[in-house]
């Protein structure tokens, strides 16, 4: 890994269109001010781990009656009740339409 | 139930809501993730199906490891779930802007029913057609938790 010193203000260039700027020390942290293409993907690594391990987990081992028992258990909670919706129908107030739109 | 067979024919949003047939929707049955499903990266292509006795959630069983997972709508536990996703990610699944991406969460019952989480943080983005899929991480990932507890 380069390791590099840096001061407040200064930056770094990663090929022609990345840059990494210090913008403020204070303590133990350190605000990173970085100006990247949208196609990079910037992510926090330790969310990364995060992610990583909470896939690890929920893979396999999963027994029917935990599953079946819960999916009892969340439809109970579902209101159901006929001529009285709660909420407006999913296609018009869903968020996942505008889940790749909004990009 | 006219209207919503109407609606699968056009590429809207995929979302389930607990009333919806899972037999109308049009879920992609193969999911290929490019770079599998970290930290499996052998873990490139997956069955995707509903659990029929166990709505609403989905099976997801990998077709070449000895693997599988539980999946849900996160819009069935959070209507209000609003995910970003990066242009690189929808770019690795070919998804355009007119494309509406079917979002799951993983489900994870390590810690036994009471405790069983969804995964808002980093949710599986796939192309409704091509099965073309990538675990992404969001955007706007301080929103939400990675163990949202699915019994509040």
């Amino acid at each position: 890994m380069l390791v590099l010193t840096r001061k407040t203000g200064e930056s770094l260039l990663l090929g022609d269109e990345i840059e990494i700027r210090i913008v403020r020390i204070d303590g133990d942290h350190v605000r990173i001010g970085i100006s990247a293409p949208r196609s990079i993907a910037i992510v926090r690594g330790e969310l990364v781990e995060e992610i990583e391990r909470e896939t690890s987990a929920a893979a396999g081992g999963t027994d029917r009656s935990a599953v079946e028992s819960l999916s009892r258990r969340l439809l109970k909670k579902t209101p159901q009740a006929p001529g009285t919706p709660e909420k407006a129908p999913p296609d018009e107030a869903s968020p996942a339409n505008d889940a790749a739109g909004s990009r | 139930m006219l209207a919503l067979q109407a609606e699968v024919k056009k590429p809207k949003a995929e979302v389930l809501t607990m009333k919806q047939k899972p037999e109308i929707r049009a879920l992609p049955k193969r999911v290929f993730l490019k770079d599998g499903l970290p930290p499996l990266k052998q873990a490139c292509e997956f069955l995707l199906s509903m659990e029929e006795q166990a709505p609403p959630f989905l099976r997801f069983d990998c077709v070449n490891l000895d693997l599988s997972y539980v999946l849900i709508d996160p819009f069935v536990i959070l209507p209000e779930y609003a995910p970003e996703f990066s242009d690189a990610d929808c770019a690795e699944i070919d998804l355009k802007s007119s494309d509406k991406p079917i979002v799951l969460a993983i489900v994870n019952f390590s810690r036994g029913v009471e405790q069983a989480s969804a995964n808002l943080v980093g949710p599986l983005l796939i192309h409704p057609v091509s099965g073309k899929a990538k675990q992404t991480i969001l955007m706007n990932s301080n929103l939400y938790s990675s163990r949202f507890d699915l019994i509040r």
